[in-house]
């Protein structure tokens, strides 16, 4: 299942709990971004080999002609406001000065949240049952309007065509860590980088995460069995070989030492935000909900729609779909 | 202007005409044939120019990545033996079906033609679920039977049938009667040859319509044995990054047997029931 | 006696021609659809199927309340209205053009047929570069642009979304509808065309007075389908607009999928489709009794 969903099917006792899967020793192996999104409600219930994350591509080029500076630490990330700046300057002869992924369905939650955690809020609390209060606070409708400047001022199509910063037509790119392996094998004339995530002012830095992991049903008839397949599938020699295979970052921070191409820029950036910022999506077990009143709530906002407005309705959807059919519990 | 060159002039303007809207309605087709062509660059690259319908360099690596990456040839093989097996008793079934609401009296005939009508409206969206469970508790999941029986009988297909059958001269029944024939004979000996387009027409769009079925397959088969061609083509979705080369040349395969069905039916749309009925 | 036996023999056949289709309807069809309204009373969520609980009229009573149902209602009115006309004569129109016998008509039919053939995941890139709107990407808001015209937000538009969908469900569906024209006109008996001529018909005449009744049963057919098929709009919306924006092309087959899939909310969902269904049946009816007058 997808990372997010953990909770949704945890919550709803389809899947087991699998904390004594490993010792306490081997999960420490594990990432926390991965821990993390496969926990809910103190325990953890899935495994994954690999995981994801989003960091801010830029044409070398155009930035360079254009005199923009490029973070070159973490503490350097582009703040909404340099980022907004650099965006307008791009933006000219076609180009418009980033992409932001609109594939109106899971990407949004999963690129955009970060802008909701940096400036100090989410998009629902920490035990994941309520929204109100948290995607409609204050600092998401901040979050909300700064991404909606770059829209109304054209300074991001609402519609971009695939692969539009592939084709320079676009300036930088939030795109994902799998974009790197695509730039390096199908663009090779295109002098690209990458950098930080953008960090609120004064924000917290943050990235996203989350990627496909396994779990195992009620239904399972060996539970002894399942636990030995996903044992073995996710040793630290899997994980290494798997994630090496399919061109993702690892889950295990062994892998991470023979996989020494992680090492290297720009891979390196990648693991870095895993490592430091990554904070996955949250979960909850209305999740499937909150995601699609996301993605609506903010193409509404791209489209006209008042920003408090579009947010407190998808406010008010999450939190009737968690009080339905959760909240007794 | 003589006759000839008005006929001239009326020729010109057909096939212009025709070949500028066909030209409109095929361009997504010819696309989709280009860009399976293309390396994974190229596909995106000047969607705003003509240059976008001509591969550069063509080459077939796409089509060989899918059928190394899959096992494309056991799906198309999948797709093909079910939508097959679906149309011949889909026609069957419900030509006959068709042919006795359209001509025959019995008890209970408006009772069904009204069913038939709204049963259309069902969307499928609606029912999946519980039809899934019924394959569930009917142990089919996974099956041909699955993938077929619940899709023989067609509303859209009985009452198309029966519109069609409406239309047949009642002397042409009436003769066949005085000629000894019974209801059977008459259907199969006197309808079923005149209705060659009707049969044709209901053909293609149901092979259409099931060959392009996504959702069904998606709940009821499970596993590589019976996976058919269009949940085959889902897999290269499930990558991040999304590769389009495999993606465009595995939709180019999956419109092979349409276009081969279409065309191998084009026959019996150039004779029709015409005069041969009336006259005699 | 004659008449009797030949009527019981009908009336034998009858029943022997439906049977195979009316069993599997029964089983396959009829079945589920009742099982879908029984959920609709129930407050089934699909993560939970052990949970089901009986809440009477629950579901309808938020239904009728829920003001997204009622857009939907309104989205999927909209493009019924505005697409069967649309489709239908367009539909004719190609039909017409290719029923001569002139060399290469075949390949025009394969031409108006294609859109059928092409995947819906090519159909939505492509019409995204068509109808996107920034003038750089978008060839037609690009056409309009050199025109001297505002660019148009097409599917990004409230306004314009659902026409924007409607043209072009029109453009991919007139294969469909063309086809069985088609086979409608090839069963126009040739004499009376030739009846009409010695008659002194010209092309008008012969259409107004030969084809169209001729083809009166395939259109009453066609535009009953026609309607069916747009009032479960949901492949468009899905693929391209995910019912955005702000609900313009959200439909009621869309909102059932919606609320029973993504939302789990199924018993919900079933309750918005017996209510569709109604709908539908209703329209359908009052079609057929303006077609009979």
């Amino acid at each position: 299942m997808d990372g997010p969903t953990v909770s949704v099917y945890a919550a709803n006792e389809i899947t087991l709990p699998l904390d004594d899967l490993f010792t306490e020793a081997e999960w420490e192996d594990f990432l926390d971004s991965s821990k993390q999104q496969n926990t809910y409600d103190g325990k953890i219930y899935a495994v994954g080999a690999t995981e994801s994350s989003v960091a801010l591509f830029y044409n070398a080029d155009m930035l360079e002609e254009a005199g923009i500076r490029i973070p070159q630490s973490k503490e350097e990330a582009w703040t909404w406001t340099e980022f907004y700046e650099a965006a307008k300057k791009l933006t000219k002869d076609g180009v418009v000065g980033t992409n932001i992924i609109m594939d109106k369905g899971e990407g949004l939650p999963y690129v955009l949240e970060q802008f909701w955690i940096s400036n100090g809020t989410d998009l629902v609390s920490a035990d994941g049952s309520k929204a109100d209060g948290y995607i409609n606070s204050q600092e998401g409708i901040e979050a909300a309007e700064f991404l909606n400047s770059l829209i109304q001022g054209g300074y991001a199509n609402i519609d971009p065509i695939q692969k539009e910063f592939h084709n320079e037509r676009a300036a930088t790119m939030l795109g994902g860590s799998w974009e790197v392996a695509t730039l390096e094998n199908d663009y090779p004339d295109l002098n690209w980088g990458v950098t930080y995530f953008p960090v609120a002012e004064n924000g917290i830095p943050s990235s996203p995460t989350g990627d496909w992991v396994a779990s195992v049903t009620k239904n399972t008839q060996d539970m002894e069995a399942a636990r030995e397949v996903l044992r073995f599938l996710l040793s630290s020699e899997n994980v290494t070989t798997y994630a090496k295979a399919i061109s993702k970052p690892p889950t295990r921070i062994s892998s991470y030492e023979v996989l020494t191409e992680y090492n290297e820029y720009p891979r390196s950036l990648f693991k870095e935000q895993l490592m430091e910022t990554g904070h996955p999506r949250p979960r909850t077990p209305s999740y499937s909900v909150l995601s699609a009143e996301f993605s609506e709530a903010m193409l509404n906002i791209f489209t006209g729609v008042d920003a408090k407005e579009a947010l407190d309705a998808a406010a008010a959807a999450t939190d009737k779909d968690y009080n339905k059919y959760y909240a007794q519990e | 202007m003589t006759q000839k060159q008005r006929k001239q002039i009326g020729s010109l303007a057909f096939y212009i005409g025709n070949t500028v809207i066909a030209l409109i309605f095929v361009s997504p087709l010819i696309w989709m044939i280009a860009a399976s062509l293309k390396p994974e660059a190229e596909i995106f690259k000047g969607l705003n120019s003509i240059s976008t319908f001509v591969p550069k360099a063509a080459s077939f690596a796409n089509y060989q990545e899918v059928f190394t990456r899959i096992n494309m040839w056991k799906f198309i093989f999948n797709s093909l033996f079910y939508v097959m097996v679906i149309i011949v008793l889909d026609l069957f079934v419900n030509s006959l079906c068709g042919y006795a609401l359209a001509k025959f009296e019995f008890k209970g005939k408006n009772a069904l033609l009204t069913l038939v009508i709204s049963q259309m409206v069902f969307p499928a969206e609606a029912i999946m679920l519980p039809m899934y469970r019924e394959m569930a508790d009917l142990g089919w999941i996974n099956t041909w039977a699955s993938l077929i029986v619940p899709f023989v009988a067609k509303c859209f297909s009985i009452y198309m049938f029966r519109q069609f059958f409406l239309d047949i001269p009642n002397d042409l029944l009436e003769a066949a009667k005085i000629d000894g024939c019974g209801p059977v004979k008459t259907f199969f000996r006197v309808v079923v040859p005149i209705s060659g387009t009707v049969y044709a027409t209901i053909l293609i769009l149901d092979f259409v319509a099931h060959w392009n079925d996504f959702m069904w397959p998606l709940l009821v088969v499970t596993g590589e044995e019976k996976r058919t061609v269009q949940l085959a083509i889902q897999t290269f979705f499930g990558s991040k990054p999304i590769n389009y080369g495999p993606i465009m040349a595995s939709l180019t395969i999956s419109a092979i047997p349409m276009l081969v069905m279409f065309v191998f039916l084009q026959k019996y749309y150039v004779e029709g029931i015409a005069s041969t009925g009336i006259k005699g | 006696m004659q008449v009797s036996v030949d009527k019981k023999s009908e009336r034998g056949a009858a029943y022997l021609f439906i049977i195979p289709a009316v069993v599997l309807l029964a089983a396959f069809l009829l079945y589920p659809a009742l099982q879908t309204v029984r959920y609709a009373f129930t407050d089934y969520n699909i993560m939970r199927p052990d949970r089901i609980k009986f809440c009477g009229l629950n579901n309808f009573i938020e239904l009728f309340q829920d003001k997204d149902f009622w857009i939907a209602v309104k989205n999927t009115l909209h493009f019924t209205i505005l697409v069967v006309p649309f489709q239908t004569v367009l539909a004719l129109a190609l039909a017409l053009l290719i029923s001569s016998r002139r060399k290469g008509v075949s390949i025009f039919r394969a031409a108006y047929f294609s859109p059928q053939v092409t995947s819906m995941v090519v159909v939505a890139i492509l019409w995204t570069v068509l109808y996107n709107s920034n003038p750089n990407s978008g060839l037609l808001n690009a056409l309009l642009v050199n025109l001297g015209m505002e660019p148009c937000g097409f599917l990004n538009d409230p306004k314009t979304a659902m026409n924007s969908i409607t043209f072009m469900s029109a453009w991919q569906g007139a294969g469909y509808q063309m086809m069985i024209f088609l086979a409608g006109l090839q069963g126009i008996p040739k004499d009376q065309y030739e009846a009409a001529s010695i008659d002194g018909a010209g092309k008008i005449k012969s259409f107004l007075y030969v084809t169209l009744p001729g083809l009166k049963n395939v259109i009453s057919y066609v535009i009953m389908i026609t309607v069916i098929q747009a009032m479960k709009l949901f492949t468009q919306p899905y693929v391209m607009t995910k019912g955005g924006p702000q609900n313009a092309t959200r439909t009621l087959v869309y909102y059932v999928y919606e609320q029973g899939f993504q939302k789990r909310n199924f018993g919900y969902a079933c309750a918005v489709a017996a209510v569709f269904f109604v709908i539908v049946i209703s329209l359908s009816i009052g079609m057929k009794k303006i077609i009979k007058a």
